[in-house]
């Protein structure tokens, strides 16, 4: 279950399981498995979660369900979970505490020792062989770099923790006193592993008081649904060509082959995240919580700046409201460094390697360049929306190599091959390897299913129909999805998330 | 009536979900295999010795897939329809030639058919040697010894193999170690490529089955 890779520099696979990094050894836990979820998991905890009638019991079901869904995931690594709860609670009751007594130094040090306990926990976790790996390479001291394994959704639940402890700190939640009602939030299966990051602010109001309508069961298991077929058939699909190009040597690659790998990459990576999303707030949905969605169809964007308010948008936003208003936002300090700032942390959150970092520093860069160039020309400059958007696409293309690659060694041979700037040698594929109906099939699916085409299409429908032929029509087409995505599911066996790493 | 919809929808969607693990087979002992010489996953326990059994997770997905009831036409319907609709072939130990025919998708087999995984010279040597040892042995306790090569099916009908799989040299394994005992041996051998390739139009391999076949 724990995927353990040693490096092999220059350029390395990275897929199932498995992550290679330059110079130290990573262990990454999958300990979820696909099929379990959605054939076991899943029918359990619907059924058990609707024969139970208060929204207490239900909690606590959902809460209980929750645990056990950590615990086979990884058991060893369940204290990190009840830890991250332990640590917020007694964080928010001392502060709240401290509030109360008037004593609000005692609340700042309550407060900074909260974030800072989180913090090290996920530096312990998350980032200990890499810095020890760079004090070894800085020093050149020779000392045993351990072999940590990675929790599953460690970055994800820490930062859920953290947001409650700040959002009480700058008073916009109440404290709250029921261990078990932040222990689900916190711990709340659907999100737990690969987001999206919900604030507390965001499901304060339902871990109480929320409603179950069929309704809302039914838009639950539909946004369900789409987002198991991104995964199931888009991305998994995806994924096989990405897998096949990158796991060439970028000598042996063509430019046209190394594009190609790098699209399905991104088709790959877009619709295996967004599809988790997708079943995450469906999920939640169907349990009777809100989610804030976390994609906003990115490529339809025009700039980096952009691109980035649209993807992965609870992350962004977590970035955004903790860490760049308060270095001062656009409006105290200086804006560039804040968002490079911003944007080399969120780097470094995906993982401790230097591909993240650089991919980081390539987004502060340019997000604070546009931001220059924008704030200089008063947004005067008009350039056509077909060019923007090629820029904004070309830019997503080149950070996804930084992103894809796993060293800055591989990064660089794969960027050179890309632009014909290396010589090509051992050439055993051509591009009709690669590219076959089936595959042009999914990069259609996949430009299809990225732009707001769909959505717009439902409206369209939804306008000219009556209310009952809409949901005829609506529940038909998501019951055929659903079949087509069983049948992948049940047949397949390409189906880790990339985003469990993280 | 719309309720009367959603309330169908959703009894779909839970029986979409249930079903798979409802029907599946759930032998403590596991059944053996119909259509492969092997025994199914076993259904698994959540315990192991002292807690929980680290693969539980691991253990029920390989149990799901042996057992599920009506995988075999599941796996049929999709693999004919993106047959019918692609013309792929979903199995991903195949690798699709031209014209309908089938090669083992296996990473040495591809590499032989590109030459891209020749023998360094000091293996080449090495088994030159033993293979002359072998063949001394056996003319000293006078038992003929013959070398002969076998050839893949790849190797007798190029013009098949998959479109974009490309050649990058001349020689492959075969032909180099063909080449060292003619060179540093006094091995006899038995040269199968051109007899292959002159009777290739008579179907030496079966276009539809794997070269080991």
């Amino acid at each position: 279950m724990a995927g353990v890779c040693r490096h092999a520099a220059p350029y390395d696979r990275r897929g199932a399981g498995e992550e290679v990094r330059s110079g130290s050894v990573i262990r990454i836990r999958y300990g979820i498995q696909f099929k379990y979820i959605y054939f076991f998991f899943l029918p359990i905890t619907l059924t058990g979660y609707f024969m139970l009638r208060s929204v207490k019991s239900r909690n606590l079901w959902l809460l209980f369900m929750s645990c056990f869904f950590y615990i086979f995931g990884g058991v060893v690594f369940f204290p990190i979970i009840v830890y991250t709860v332990l640590l917020n609670y007694a964080g928010g009751c001392l502060l709240a505490c401290a509030r109360a007594a008037g004593r609000e130094k005692l609340g700042r040090y309550v407060f900074a020792g909260t974030v800072v306990l989180n913090l090290l926990s996920l530096g312990y976790w998350k980032y200990t062989g890499f810095l020890m790996q760079i004090v070894s390479d800085l020093t050149g001291w020779q000392f045993a770099i351990p072999e940590i394994t990675l929790p599953i959704g460690i970055s994800f639940f820490t930062f859920q923790g953290m947001s409650y402890v700040i959002d009480l700190y700058r008073g916009e939640v109440a404290v709250q006193r029921n261990i078990l009602k932040l222990g689900l939030y916190i711990a709340l299966f659907p999100q737990l592993i690969a987001g999206p990051i919900v604030r507390y602010s965001d499901i304060e109001r339902q871990l109480d008081d929320r409603k179950h309508r069929l309704d809302d069961m039914a838009a639950g298991i539909r946004i369900f649904t789409v987002g198991l077929a991104e995964k199931a058939v888009i991305a998994n699909s995806a994924a096989l060509t990405a897998d096949a190009v990158f796991e060439m040597q970028p000598w042996q690659n063509s430019p046209g082959i190394a594009w190609l790998g790098l699209i399905f990459y991104t088709i790959q990576l877009y619709f295996d995240f967004s599809g988790y999303s997708d079943m995450a707030v469906g999920l939640g949905r169907m349990f009777g919580f809100r989610f804030p969605g976390n994609f906003d169809y990115p490529f339809i964007s025009r700039s980096g700046s952009e691109l980035w308010r649209r993807w992965h948008i609870s992350l962004s936003s977590w970035f955004r409201d903790y860490v760049y208003i308060p270095l001062g936002g656009s409006r105290r300090g200086n804006v560039y460094l804040n968002l490079l700032c911003v944007f080399l942390l969120t780097g470094f959150w995906h993982g401790a390697a230097w591909n993240y970092v650089l991919w980081g520093l390539y987004w502060g860069i340019i997000v604070a360049a546009e931001r220059f160039v924008s704030g200089r020309t008063g947004g005067k400059v008009r350039i056509p929306g077909i060019v923007a958007w090629a820029y904004a696409m070309l830019l997503w293309l080149v950070s996804m190599v930084i992103f894809r690659t796993g060293s800055l060694q591989g990064c660089s041979l794969y960027l050179r091959s890309m632009f014909g700037l290396l010589e090509r040698r051992d050439a055993g594929f051509s591009l009709a390897y690669y590219i076959s109906a089936y595959e042009i099939f999914i990069l259609a699916l996949g430009f299809a299913a990225m732009m707001p085409w769909g959505s717009r299409c439902r409206l369209f429908v939804k306008e000219r129909v009556s209310e009952i032929w809409f949901a005829l029509l609506e529940n038909a087409v998501t019951l055929l999805l659903l079949g087509v995505s069983v049948l992948y599911v049940v047949t397949g066996t390409y189906n880790p998330f990339i985003y469990f790493q993280f | 009536m719309k309720r009367r919809i959603t309330v169908i929808f959703i009894a779909i969607f839970i029986l979409c979900i249930s079903l798979p693990y409802l029907l599946a087979h759930r032998d403590r002992e596991g059944r053996s295999s119909s259509m492969e010489n092997r025994m199914l996953a076993a259904y698994p326990s959540v315990w192991a010795e002292g807690g929980p059994d680290p693969a539980y997770l691991s253990r029920f997905e390989a149990w799901l897939d042996d057992n599920l009831r009506g995988r075999t036409v599941l796996v049929e319907a999709n693999s004919t329809l993106q047959y019918q609709l692609f013309g792929r072939v979903v199995k991903s130990d195949i690798l699709q030639g031209r014209n309908h025919w089938l090669f083992v998708k296996d990473q040495d087999m591809i590499r032989e058919y590109q030459r891209l995984n020749l023998l360094p010279e000091d293996r080449l040597d090495l088994y030159a040697e033993k293979m002359q040892k072998i063949s001394d042995y056996l003319e000293r306790r006078g038992i003929a010894f013959y070398y002969f090569q076998c050839y893949s099916k790849e190797e007798i009908y190029p013009e098949q193999y998959a479109a974009g799989v490309n050649r990058v040299g001349s020689a492959g394994r075969a032909d180099q170690v063909v080449e060292i005992l003619q060179e540093k041996t006094d091995v006899k051998q038995i040269l199968t490529r051109d007899m292959l390739l002159e009777r290739a139009d008579e179907l030496i391999y079966f276009q539809y089955v794997d070269s080991l076949h």
